[in-house]
Protein backbone atom coordinates (compact mmCIF):
# COMPACT_ATOMS: atom_id res chain seq x y z
CA UNK A 1 0.00 0.00 0.00
CA UNK A 2 1.38 3.39 -0.93
CA UNK A 3 1.44 6.38 1.36
CA UNK A 4 -1.12 8.12 -0.86
CA UNK A 5 -3.64 5.39 -0.41
CA UNK A 6 -2.78 5.20 3.30
CA UNK A 7 -3.52 8.88 3.81
CA UNK A 8 -5.62 9.69 0.78
CA UNK A 9 -6.78 13.13 -0.28
CA UNK A 10 -7.99 15.64 2.32
CA UNK A 11 -11.65 15.32 1.42
CA UNK A 12 -13.96 13.53 -1.03
CA UNK A 13 -11.78 11.74 -3.57
CA UNK A 14 -13.74 13.10 -6.53
CA UNK A 15 -12.98 16.67 -5.44
CA UNK A 16 -9.32 16.15 -6.33
CA UNK A 17 -7.36 14.99 -9.31
CA UNK A 18 -6.23 11.41 -8.85
CA UNK A 19 -2.47 11.99 -8.74
CA UNK A 20 -1.08 14.32 -6.07
CA UNK A 21 2.06 16.39 -6.61
CA UNK A 22 5.07 15.06 -4.73
CA UNK A 23 6.63 18.11 -3.08
CA UNK A 24 10.06 16.55 -2.93
CA UNK A 25 11.96 17.00 -6.13
CA UNK A 26 10.19 20.17 -7.25
CA UNK A 27 12.76 22.58 -8.67
CA UNK A 28 12.56 26.18 -7.51
CA UNK A 29 12.60 28.92 -10.15
CA UNK A 30 11.68 26.43 -12.83
CA UNK A 31 8.68 24.89 -14.49
CA UNK A 32 7.85 21.45 -13.11
CA UNK A 33 5.47 19.47 -15.28
CA UNK A 34 3.15 17.03 -13.53
CA UNK A 35 0.44 14.68 -14.74
CA UNK A 36 -2.54 14.83 -12.38
CA UNK A 37 -4.39 12.00 -14.11
CA UNK A 38 -7.67 12.27 -16.04
CA UNK A 39 -5.68 13.72 -18.94
CA UNK A 40 -4.76 16.88 -17.04
CA UNK A 41 -1.22 18.18 -17.09
CA UNK A 42 -0.12 21.11 -14.97
CA UNK A 43 2.93 23.24 -14.50
CA UNK A 44 4.05 23.70 -10.93
CA UNK A 45 6.25 26.59 -9.87
CA UNK A 46 7.36 26.75 -6.22
CA UNK A 47 7.02 30.37 -5.05
CA UNK A 48 7.79 31.53 -1.52
CA UNK A 49 6.31 28.98 0.88
CA UNK A 50 3.75 27.76 -1.61
CA UNK A 51 3.19 26.54 -5.12
CA UNK A 52 1.67 27.99 -8.24
CA UNK A 53 -0.23 25.32 -10.13
CA UNK A 54 -1.48 26.17 -13.61
CA UNK A 55 -3.02 24.20 -16.46
CA UNK A 56 -0.36 23.47 -19.04
CA UNK A 57 -2.19 25.40 -21.80
CA UNK A 58 -1.45 29.04 -22.61
CA UNK A 59 -4.74 30.98 -22.71
CA UNK A 60 -3.56 32.98 -25.72
CA UNK A 61 -3.05 30.34 -28.40
CA UNK A 62 -2.78 27.10 -26.48
CA UNK A 63 1.01 27.05 -26.23
CA UNK A 64 2.76 24.38 -24.16
CA UNK A 65 3.54 25.94 -20.80
CA UNK A 66 5.58 22.83 -20.01
CA UNK A 67 8.20 24.58 -22.18
CA UNK A 68 7.64 28.00 -20.59
CA UNK A 69 10.38 29.95 -18.85
CA UNK A 70 10.21 31.28 -15.32
CA UNK A 71 11.53 34.85 -15.56
CA UNK A 72 13.28 36.89 -12.89
CA UNK A 73 10.31 39.26 -12.61
CA UNK A 74 8.14 36.39 -11.33
CA UNK A 75 6.43 35.83 -14.64
CA UNK A 76 5.98 32.80 -16.83
CA UNK A 77 6.88 33.33 -20.52
CA UNK A 78 5.05 31.23 -23.11
CA UNK A 79 7.45 29.62 -25.61
CA UNK A 80 5.26 30.35 -28.65
CA UNK A 81 4.69 34.12 -28.52
CA UNK A 82 6.60 35.23 -25.44
CA UNK A 83 3.48 36.43 -23.60
CA UNK A 84 4.29 36.86 -19.92
CA UNK A 85 1.92 35.91 -17.14
CA UNK A 86 2.22 36.87 -13.50
CA UNK A 87 2.99 33.92 -11.26
CA UNK A 88 1.10 35.70 -8.50
CA UNK A 89 -2.18 36.40 -10.30
CA UNK A 90 -1.87 34.28 -13.45
CA UNK A 91 -2.80 37.34 -15.50
CA UNK A 92 -1.09 38.50 -18.70
CA UNK A 93 1.24 41.32 -17.70
CA UNK A 94 3.36 41.80 -20.81
CA UNK A 95 3.22 41.08 -24.52
CA UNK A 96 6.77 41.83 -25.73
CA UNK A 97 5.52 41.96 -29.31
CA UNK A 98 3.91 45.29 -28.54
CA UNK A 99 7.47 46.65 -28.56
CA UNK A 100 8.97 44.38 -31.23
CA UNK A 101 6.15 45.12 -33.67
CA UNK A 102 5.47 48.69 -32.49
CA UNK A 103 5.79 50.29 -35.91
CA UNK A 104 3.75 47.63 -37.68
CA UNK A 105 1.06 47.71 -34.99
CA UNK A 106 0.82 51.49 -35.21
CA UNK A 107 0.32 51.32 -38.96
CA UNK A 108 -1.81 48.18 -39.00
CA UNK A 109 -5.16 48.22 -40.81
CA UNK A 110 -8.31 49.21 -38.96
CA UNK A 111 -9.26 45.57 -38.43
CA UNK A 112 -6.56 45.33 -35.74
CA UNK A 113 -8.08 46.68 -32.51
CA UNK A 114 -5.77 45.95 -29.58
CA UNK A 115 -8.11 47.75 -27.21
CA UNK A 116 -10.46 44.78 -27.59
CA UNK A 117 -7.93 42.36 -26.12
CA UNK A 118 -9.35 39.86 -23.64
CA UNK A 119 -7.87 39.69 -20.17
CA UNK A 120 -5.81 36.55 -20.70
CA UNK A 121 -5.10 34.61 -17.51
CA UNK A 122 -3.60 31.23 -16.79
CA UNK A 123 -5.94 28.65 -15.34
CA UNK A 124 -4.81 28.46 -11.73
CA UNK A 125 -5.65 25.41 -9.64
CA UNK A 126 -6.01 25.26 -5.85
CA UNK A 127 -4.36 22.56 -3.82
CA UNK A 128 -4.15 21.23 -0.30
CA UNK A 129 -0.92 19.92 1.16
CA UNK A 130 -0.99 16.71 3.17
CA UNK A 131 2.45 15.62 4.36
CA UNK A 132 4.77 15.61 1.37
CA UNK A 133 2.02 15.78 -1.24
CA UNK A 134 -0.15 18.49 -2.71
CA UNK A 135 -3.63 17.37 -3.73
CA UNK A 136 -4.97 19.51 -6.54
CA UNK A 137 -8.64 20.52 -6.41
CA UNK A 138 -10.73 20.04 -9.50
CA UNK A 139 -12.21 23.50 -9.03
CA UNK A 140 -10.15 26.51 -10.06
CA UNK A 141 -8.48 28.71 -7.48
CA UNK A 142 -9.51 32.32 -7.05
CA UNK A 143 -6.31 33.60 -8.69
CA UNK B 1 25.39 31.46 -62.46
CA UNK B 2 21.86 30.64 -61.34
CA UNK B 3 20.95 27.55 -59.40
CA UNK B 4 17.23 26.94 -58.85
CA UNK B 5 15.59 24.30 -56.72
CA UNK B 6 12.37 23.69 -54.80
CA UNK B 7 11.57 22.32 -51.36
CA UNK B 8 8.01 21.02 -51.31
CA UNK B 9 5.79 18.88 -49.14
CA UNK B 10 2.33 18.63 -47.66
CA UNK B 11 1.41 20.37 -44.43
CA UNK B 12 -1.48 18.73 -42.64
CA UNK B 13 -3.66 21.79 -42.08
CA UNK B 14 -6.04 23.99 -44.08
CA UNK B 15 -4.42 26.77 -46.13
CA UNK B 16 -6.13 29.35 -43.88
CA UNK B 17 -4.13 28.03 -40.95
CA UNK B 18 -0.82 27.72 -42.83
CA UNK B 19 -1.08 31.31 -44.07
CA UNK B 20 -2.11 32.59 -40.64
CA UNK B 21 0.89 30.94 -39.01
CA UNK B 22 3.20 32.56 -41.57
CA UNK B 23 1.63 35.99 -41.00
CA UNK B 24 1.65 35.55 -37.22
CA UNK B 25 4.91 37.45 -36.78
CA UNK B 26 4.55 37.46 -33.00
CA UNK B 27 5.92 33.92 -32.83
CA UNK B 28 9.03 34.45 -34.99
CA UNK B 29 11.57 35.25 -32.27
CA UNK B 30 9.99 33.04 -29.62
CA UNK B 31 9.09 29.74 -31.27
CA UNK B 32 12.02 30.11 -33.69
CA UNK B 33 14.45 31.73 -31.24
CA UNK B 34 16.99 28.97 -31.98
CA UNK B 35 17.52 30.63 -35.36
CA UNK B 36 17.01 34.31 -34.60
CA UNK B 37 16.16 36.04 -31.34
CA UNK B 38 15.65 39.57 -32.68
CA UNK B 39 13.25 40.78 -35.35
CA UNK B 40 13.25 44.44 -36.33
CA UNK B 41 11.11 46.25 -38.85
CA UNK B 42 13.26 48.70 -40.82
CA UNK B 43 10.57 49.88 -43.21
CA UNK B 44 7.00 49.03 -44.09
CA UNK B 45 4.90 49.90 -47.09
CA UNK B 46 1.29 48.79 -46.58
CA UNK B 47 0.37 49.57 -50.20
CA UNK B 48 2.80 47.02 -51.63
CA UNK B 49 2.74 44.73 -48.58
CA UNK B 50 6.53 44.97 -48.40
CA UNK B 51 8.30 44.85 -45.07
CA UNK B 52 12.05 45.34 -44.87
CA UNK B 53 13.29 43.45 -41.83
CA UNK B 54 16.43 42.68 -39.89
CA UNK B 55 16.77 39.33 -38.13
CA UNK B 56 19.75 38.90 -35.86
CA UNK B 57 21.27 36.69 -33.20
CA UNK B 58 24.27 36.72 -30.86
CA UNK B 59 27.47 34.93 -31.79
CA UNK B 60 30.66 35.23 -29.72
CA UNK B 61 29.37 38.43 -28.14
CA UNK B 62 28.53 40.03 -31.48
CA UNK B 63 25.06 40.67 -32.83
CA UNK B 64 24.99 39.41 -36.38
CA UNK B 65 22.26 38.63 -38.85
CA UNK B 66 20.75 39.70 -42.11
CA UNK B 67 18.37 42.19 -43.62
CA UNK B 68 15.73 41.06 -46.06
CA UNK B 69 12.81 42.41 -48.06
CA UNK B 70 9.66 40.41 -47.46
CA UNK B 71 6.53 40.68 -49.56
CA UNK B 72 3.11 39.12 -49.22
CA UNK B 73 1.15 38.34 -52.36
CA UNK B 74 -2.34 37.33 -51.23
CA UNK B 75 -3.72 34.88 -50.64
CA UNK B 76 -0.88 32.39 -50.20
CA UNK B 77 2.40 33.63 -51.65
CA UNK B 78 5.42 35.04 -49.83
CA UNK B 79 8.57 36.48 -51.37
CA UNK B 80 11.95 37.11 -49.77
CA UNK B 81 14.76 38.94 -51.59
CA UNK B 82 17.48 41.59 -51.26
CA UNK B 83 19.13 39.61 -48.49
CA UNK B 84 22.20 41.39 -47.11
CA UNK B 85 24.46 40.59 -44.15
CA UNK B 86 24.22 42.60 -40.97
CA UNK B 87 26.43 44.34 -40.12
CA UNK B 88 27.49 45.09 -43.68
CA UNK B 89 31.17 44.46 -42.94
CA UNK B 90 30.41 40.95 -41.78
CA UNK B 91 32.10 38.33 -43.95
CA UNK B 92 29.07 36.52 -45.35
CA UNK B 93 28.04 34.42 -48.29
CA UNK B 94 25.33 37.03 -48.96
CA UNK B 95 28.01 39.43 -50.23
CA UNK B 96 28.62 37.19 -53.20
CA UNK B 97 25.46 35.11 -53.50
CA UNK B 98 22.07 36.65 -54.23
CA UNK B 99 19.12 34.68 -52.89
CA UNK B 100 15.49 34.99 -53.85
CA UNK B 101 12.74 32.79 -52.49
CA UNK B 102 9.08 32.33 -53.36
CA UNK B 103 6.89 30.31 -51.01
CA UNK B 104 3.47 29.29 -52.29
CA UNK B 105 0.74 27.62 -50.25
CA UNK B 106 -1.97 25.90 -52.26
CA UNK B 107 -4.96 23.92 -51.12
CA UNK B 108 -5.15 20.13 -51.39
CA UNK B 109 -8.92 19.90 -51.70
CA UNK B 110 -9.43 16.20 -51.05
CA UNK B 111 -7.65 16.35 -47.67
CA UNK B 112 -8.24 20.01 -46.77
CA UNK B 113 -4.48 20.25 -46.44
CA UNK B 114 -1.76 22.57 -47.75
CA UNK B 115 0.89 22.00 -50.39
CA UNK B 116 3.94 24.06 -49.46
CA UNK B 117 6.29 24.84 -52.32
CA UNK B 118 9.39 26.93 -51.74
CA UNK B 119 11.22 27.98 -54.89
CA UNK B 120 14.76 29.16 -54.33
CA UNK B 121 16.98 30.93 -56.80
CA UNK B 122 20.66 31.33 -55.97
CA UNK B 123 22.81 33.62 -58.06
CA UNK B 124 26.30 32.25 -57.44
CA UNK B 125 29.78 33.29 -58.50
CA UNK B 126 31.58 30.59 -60.50
CA UNK B 127 33.79 29.63 -57.58
CA UNK B 128 30.78 28.82 -55.40
CA UNK B 129 29.13 26.75 -58.15
CA UNK B 130 30.77 23.47 -57.03
CA UNK B 131 29.24 24.00 -53.58
CA UNK B 132 25.67 24.52 -54.79
CA UNK B 133 24.47 21.08 -53.64
CA UNK B 134 25.83 21.72 -50.16
CA UNK B 135 24.20 25.17 -50.00
CA UNK B 136 20.94 23.70 -51.27
CA UNK B 137 21.02 21.03 -48.58
CA UNK B 138 21.67 23.61 -45.84
CA UNK B 139 18.80 25.86 -47.00
CA UNK B 140 16.40 22.90 -47.29
CA UNK B 141 17.34 21.66 -43.83
CA UNK B 142 16.73 25.10 -42.29
CA UNK B 143 13.35 25.38 -44.02
CA UNK B 144 12.26 21.92 -42.86
CA UNK B 145 13.42 22.48 -39.26
CA UNK B 146 11.50 25.75 -38.93
CA UNK B 147 8.43 24.24 -40.56
CA UNK B 148 8.58 21.33 -38.11
CA UNK B 149 8.34 23.79 -35.24
CA UNK B 150 5.34 25.45 -36.90
CA UNK B 151 3.75 22.07 -37.61
CA UNK B 152 4.07 21.08 -33.93
CA UNK B 153 2.26 24.31 -33.06
CA UNK B 154 -0.43 23.67 -35.71
CA UNK B 155 -0.98 20.10 -34.46
CA UNK B 156 -1.31 21.14 -30.84
CA UNK B 157 -3.74 23.93 -31.70
CA UNK B 158 -5.78 21.56 -33.89
CA UNK B 159 -6.04 19.09 -31.00
CA UNK B 160 -7.10 21.82 -28.56
CA UNK B 161 -9.33 24.05 -30.67
CA UNK B 162 -10.17 22.17 -33.85
CA UNK B 163 -8.38 21.72 -37.15
CA UNK B 164 -10.02 24.61 -39.00
CA UNK B 165 -10.21 27.02 -36.11
CA UNK B 166 -8.46 30.24 -37.12
CA UNK B 167 -10.60 32.47 -34.90
CA UNK B 168 -7.70 33.73 -32.81
CA UNK B 169 -6.02 35.08 -35.95
CA UNK B 170 -9.25 36.80 -36.96
CA UNK B 171 -9.92 38.29 -33.54
CA UNK B 172 -9.91 42.10 -33.40
CA UNK B 173 -7.12 42.24 -30.84
CA UNK B 174 -4.75 39.75 -32.48
CA UNK B 175 -1.93 41.26 -34.49
CA UNK B 176 -0.86 39.47 -37.66
CA UNK B 177 0.90 40.89 -40.69
CA UNK B 178 -1.33 42.18 -43.50
CA UNK B 179 -4.41 41.34 -41.48
CA UNK B 180 -6.83 43.15 -43.80
CA UNK B 181 -5.74 40.91 -46.69
CA UNK B 182 -5.93 37.80 -44.52
CA UNK B 183 -9.48 38.67 -43.46
CA UNK B 184 -10.42 39.26 -47.07
CA UNK B 185 -9.37 35.76 -48.07
CA UNK B 186 -9.76 33.59 -44.97
CA UNK B 187 -12.29 35.02 -42.56
CA UNK B 188 -14.57 35.09 -40.78
CA UNK B 189 -15.65 31.45 -40.76
CA UNK B 190 -14.15 30.03 -37.62
CA UNK B 191 -15.52 28.22 -34.62
CA UNK B 192 -15.36 29.60 -31.07
CA UNK B 193 -11.93 29.24 -29.54
CA UNK B 194 -12.88 26.79 -26.84
CA UNK B 195 -10.44 24.07 -25.84
CA UNK B 196 -11.79 20.54 -26.10
CA UNK B 197 -11.82 19.00 -22.61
Amino acid sequence: MTEATMHGPPGPADAFYPRPIELRGLRRGAVNVRDLGDGVEVVVVPEGDGLRVFREICPHMGGPLSQATVCEDATLACPWHGYRFSLESGRLVDNPNERIMADLRRRAPACFRPEHAPKYALTSLAYTVVGERAYVHRRRSGA
Amino acid sequence: MKHRFTVEYEIDCPVAIAVAVYLDAEHYVFLHKKYSDTYEVLSYDPATRKIFIRESWRLFGLRIGQTCMTEYVPPGEFLNYDIEPFPRWLPSIHHVMKTRTRLVYTEILERDATWSMLEIELDLPFWLWPFRAWIQKAIARLKIEKDEQDIDMIRRRAALFGRENNSIYLADHQFILHKDEYLKHFGPNSKPLTPLE
